[in-house]
């Protein structure tokens, strides 16, 4: 074999796996989208090695075209099967997947043709739209900057072999040594370079085009269909159903993120955020009266909308910022006095807990003033008409005859002068220490979920005991509700801000006594209650994943025209106080107060007139300086000679505006020529023009300042008899 | 080497390839639009910049670079001629795949010569030079001027071609095309070497010894007196009588374009002649209507004929052929009487 074809061999087994590795790349996050089946990728997947493996032992890849034949006839009752299969799931996109997949690796193993390598990469192309398309997560930023780097590596690697291809085929059919210089240089070229310089500029001008690129709509995202139906995680959500018969596995995901400011942050195992209360339980589940709802409106405070949820002293604010739920609760915390958010109105169910009207579409923010302490805002009963109806918080459905008798007995056996709250405190004692905590409820079936987990199994998560405890409690009339909502919050040192976590959703019980009111209970075991996370490596991998997350879900997935109108409207803004604050300084003088600073200001404190202006002057004269800078530059950049070759460019523009053909290889005198033919008047400056832009450019002598000078002139003269303006009046333009 | 100026083709050339990729980034476009899927927003994003970058490498690429081209040896007519090429890279900043060649637009006569074959510079240091050959096929002989190299790539990623014209002046001589020695030769050439005059020649006897000097044949060096004397002796040899031939070729043909065709067959058998007879050690002459070259042999004279062809043109028609001096064997080359052994 000869070196030439040597080469030829090498370069083809170079591009096949650089393909490869790119159809292997390309459909990567699609079954983490849900979108395309696992079994159909580790097939193709598997496929795919297989060729790799056979390129890489240069062994041969090429499949006959008979059985491509073959192939192509098997697929096609395959393909029939899948689209019906695919419509009656209502997902036609995976049959689709399924026949690029198809096509990819029938291309791969019959690629003949130099043209069969652009159908591959489209195709793989469209597989990775397909990803990126429906992926949410963070990491498909890896995968978009991995993408690239292996496409823009095939692409100039592409770029090479076409090149040197070319040369060969230039080649072929002469004599050896004629043809032995035009064969490429066999040294391998460095790549890397260009490649790591070429990523990391794309990736700079990539980011703030996406910022700038304008939308039409808002943000659209093509969450993974099905997540989270068939697998239940810990969350909060807007029900409480009891009838689990499966366990439940812990989910990282952020709810909340908290700023506090004001006061010292709270310590983060005591953060509790009220989401929901309820009144009552019903075929294994809690009810709210939403109907009995109050509704709260704001008052103005500036440009601020605040609703008043509660009377006293704020000590501090948290600005919290909640993340899309699957739910209508506005979390807040238990010391909240006043809300300012943006909402036309707010609604309280009876037992305090705040709610929109409907659920938000992307992450809210809104600010809480903070009191010292809890501040419950639950009602007893409420005013149907004038008339005081039931009390809901003693409603004594789901209350059995075991359960009154249980609460008897814990409450108030033996110790008939126990006050209410001893009796309280008494039955969250015993349910906290008598009862275990779990997650897996597999094999529990029953109707009563609830006796169950009292007399039954004696263990379940915080909603069996919280709803136990109520129940218990409204048996020995005492009222009581269950709330659900957040508990705990992990600090995040990176930025300084509170992290909620999905798998901090929790649910305790808020209880009436007449001396204490309404009051937090909690009979959940310690050990199965929210924790935050001590420090510590993987603590902080995490939070810096959640910064990360938390970066992108805002910043990428979720940004759109409004964050756009934001961010120019500021820009504007801050360019306008910076153009006010300079004229101000320069030319009005406004004085502004500064701080003292000792050694430079005078000794008493008082700050001169002088002393401002010997500051702020030399600042307004830099400025002044720089802009008369820019403006001379501009001046001499329009008034400085010509060269021949600027003014020649100039006048092939002139000359094709006014109508003549001037092609890209038109030689100086055959234009020259033509300008001549076209407007005889024109003929002395243009033959002098173009004499002097050969000189220049082909004897290489440079032309005096009174020949570049009088480039401007023909110019200018020639612009007068074809009827236009003279010369550009930048050579630059040119 | 010295800087070469030089001056841009034109804005980028946008390839097949890249205009496959423009047309996938709009559908991007399109559906990012559509949707305000900010997943599809990122990838055009990579897409726009992938452009741009493309562009602003692919200028950068080819900008900066010196660039001199010399003739490498003799030129003939249909004959691919090779001109040596050196390309420097200023700068900080290496180049990929610099396709260099001479330029077609810029040679005297634009289109009469074939598109030249290309050099290509895979990769070059800032800093370094590289050395290579360019190819060139003139078709026809005479002088040709090479004004310009033309510099292109398709660095980065084959979406823009982007080139620049150096400026390399070069002139170079076309020497008549040499075609197949033809079998025939004229009758004097008959009795070879019999009449050894006493002059120096490329006849068979010795004439004489005397310094070498600068054009004499390297064969004719005595080595044994040059290892004596310590100095290059040239060995001089009798001239014979019998190995000596004037082309004599008539230019005066009319013009037309059939004249033309003629002509310049009759100067490359001319020159063919020559080359031959004067490798077999003949003395050649050659008398055109422009004047006469007297008899003589060795590369001096191989040059000054091969120039004298290179240049010659053609004149009207004359009223009486160009007359060949009698006693000399004599190779009468004439438009309309053919070629003629006088």
């Amino acid at each position: 074999m000869t070196a030439r074809a040597t080469a030829g061999v090498a370069y083809a087994r170079e591009k096949r796996m650089l393909l490869a590795w790119l159809a292997l790349l390309a459909p990567l996050p699609l079954p983490f989208n849900q979108v395309l089946e696992w079994p159909a990728l580790f097939a193709y997947a598997l496929v795919l090695v297989y060729f790799l493996q056979r390129v890489e032992r240069d062994l041969p890849t090429l499949l006959p075209n008979w059985a491509l034949n073959v192939l192509g006839l098997v697929y096609l009752p395959l393909l029939y099967l899948d689209l019906r299969a695919s419509f009656m799931r209502s997902r036609p996109v995976a049959a689709l997947l399924h026949l690029v997949m198809f096509l990819i690796l029938v291309k791969l193993y019959s690629m003949r043709r130099e043209k069969d390598k652009w159908h591959l990469m489209i195709a793989a192309f469209f597989l990775f739209i397909g990803g990126m398309a429906t992926s949410t997560h963070l990491t498909v930023a890896v995968f978009l900057v991995a993408f690239m780097v292996l496409g823009l590596l095939i692409l100039a690697r592409l770029a090479h072999l076409h090149v040197a291809a070319g040369l060969r085929r230039a080649g072929e059919g002469e004599s050896p040594e004629v043809a032995a210089p035009r064969a490429p240089s066999p040294q391998p070229v460095p790549f890397r370079l260009p490649l790591a310089a070429g990523t990391a500029l794309v990736l700079a001008v990539a980011i703030p085009t996406f910022a700038v690129m304008p939308r039409l709509r808002e943000p659209f995202i093509l969450g993974p269909a099905g997540r989270g139906d068939l697998i239940r995680t810990t969350g909060f959500s807007d029900s409480v159903d009891l009838s689990l018969t499966t366990a439940i596995r812990t989910n990282r995901d952020v709810a909340l993120r908290l700023r506090y400011s004001g006061g010292a942050a709270p310590a983060g195992k005591t953060l509790r955020f009220k989401g929901a209360s309820y009144d009552r339980y019903e075929n294994r589940r809690w009810h709210r009266r939403l109907q009995h709802s109050t509704t709260l409106t704001p008052r103005l405070e500036g440009s601020r909308q605040v609703f008043t949820l509660a009377a006293g002293e704020a000590v501090g604010e948290v600005e919290v910022f909640r993340e899309r739920l699957s739910s209508t609760s506005l979390l807040l915390p238990m010391e909240t006095l006043a809300l300012d958010v943006d909402l036309p109105a707010l609604h309280l169910d009876l037992g305090g807990a705040a709610y929109l009207a409907a659920m938000p579409a992307g992450t809210l923010t809104y600010r809480a003033r903070l009191a010292a302490g809890p501040r419950i805002r639950a009602q007893l009963a409420r005013l149907d008409g004038g008339e005081v109806s039931p009390l809901t918080a003693l409603d004594q459905s789901g209350v059995t005859d075991r359960m009154r008798e249980l609460a008897r007995q814990v409450m108030g056996e033996g110790t008939p002068e126990m006050s209410v709250e001893e009796q309280v405190d008494r039955l969250e004692r015993h349910l906290m220490t008598q009862y275990d905590y779990t997650l897996d409820f597999l094999g529990r079936e029953g109707e009563t979920p609830l006796e169950d987990f009292l007399f039954v199994y004696r263990s379940g998560h915080c909603e069996y005991f919280a709803s136990s405890m109520v129940l218990l409690l409204r048996a020995e009339n005492v009222p009581a509700r269950l709330v659900t909502g957040f508990l705990g919050a992990e600090h995040n040192p990176l930025e300084g801000y509170h992290i909620v976590r999905q798998e901090n959703a929790h649910a305790w019980v808020e209880a009436y006594t007449p001396a204490r009111g309404w009051r937090v209970y909690d009979p959940t075991p310690p050990e199965g209650r929210p924790s935050v996370p001590e420090r510590g490596l993987l603590n902080f991998m995490s939070q810096i994943y959640d910064y990360l997350t938390y970066r992108w879900d805002r910043y990428v997935l979720t940004y759109g025209a409004e964050d756009q109108r934001t961010f120019f409207g500021d820009l504007r803004k801050r360019l306008a106080e910076a153009w006010r604050d300079l004229t101000g300084w320069a030319l009005s003088g406004e004085k502004e107060p500064r701080e003292f600073i000792p050694g430079v200001d005078a000794p008493d404190g008082v700050i001169r007139e002088g002393d401002l202006w010997l500051s702020r002057v030399p600042l307004a004269l830099a400025a002044v300086v720089f802009l008369a800078g820019i403006l001379a530059l501009l001046v001499w950049r329009r008034r400085r000679p010509l060269t021949g070759e600027a003014a020649y460019r100039a006048l092939r523009r002139l000359l094709e505006r006014a109508g003549l053909e001037i092609t890209e290889s038109l030689a100086p005198l055959e234009l020259q020529e033509l300008a001549v033919a076209r407007y005889p008047g024109a003929a002395a400056p243009t033959r002098s023009l173009v004499t002097l832009y050969l000189r220049e450019s082909f004897a290489e002598e440079p032309l005096a300042a009174a020949e570049r000078a009088g480039l401007r002139e023909h110019l200018q003269a020639i612009g007068e008899t074809i009827g236009r303006p003279g010369p550009p009046a930048s050579p630059g333009i040119g | 080497m010295a800087s070469s100026r030089s001056r841009s083709d034109g804005p980028l050339r946008l390839t097949k390839v890249g205009l496959w990729f423009l047309a996938f980034a709009l559908v991007v476009a399109a559906a990012a639009a559509n949707t305000g899927n900010n997943g599809l927003f990122l990838v055009l994003s990579a897409m726009v910049g992938t452009l741009l970058v493309s562009g602003v490498l692919a200028g950068r690429n080819v900008r900066g670079l010196e660039v001199a081209l010399a003739a490498r040896g003799e030129v003939f007519a249909n004959r691919p001629a090779r001109l040596d090429l050196e390309i420097r890279s200023r700068g900080w900043l290496p180049r990929w795949l610099l396709l260099s060649t001479v330029d077609p637009d810029e040679v005297e006569a634009p289109g009469a010569d074939p598109v030249p074959a290309a050099y290509l510079v895979p990769y070059l240091e800032p800093g370094r030079t590289v050395c290579g050959q360019l190819e060139l096929m003139p078709r026809r002989r005479g002088r040709r001027r090479i004004r310009r190299v033309h510099v292109s790539s398709l660095f980065p990623l084959g979406f823009f071609r982007k080139g620049r014209r150096y400026s390399a002046e070069l002139e170079i001589l076309v020497y008549p095309e040499v075609l197949a020695p033809s079998p025939q030769v004229p009758e004097q050439l008959g009795q070879a070497g019999e009449r050894a005059v006493r002059r120096a020649g490329w006849g068979h006897d010795l004439f004489g010894l005397r310094r070498f000097r600068h054009g004499d044949d390297p064969r004719g060096i005595h080595w044994k007196q040059s290892a004596r004397t310590g100095d290059l002796v040239y060995k001089q040899r009798e001239a014979e009588e019998n190995r000596r031939l004037l082309i004599v070729l008539d230019n005066a043909a009319g013009f037309g374009s059939r004249e033309d065709q003629a002509f310049e067959r009759l100067v490359s058998e001319a020159a063919t002649a020559a080359l031959d007879f004067l490798e077999q050690g003949y003395e050649v002459g050659l008398a055109t209507r422009e004047g006469a070259l007297p008899f003589a042999a060795g590369p001096r004279q191989r040059r000054a004929i091969l120039e004298t062809l290179a240049l010659i043109e053609i004149r009207g028609a004359a009223a009486a052929p160009l007359a060949a001096p009698a006693g000399s064997p004599c190779l009468h080359l004439a438009v309309d009487a053919g070629r003629a052994a006088a």
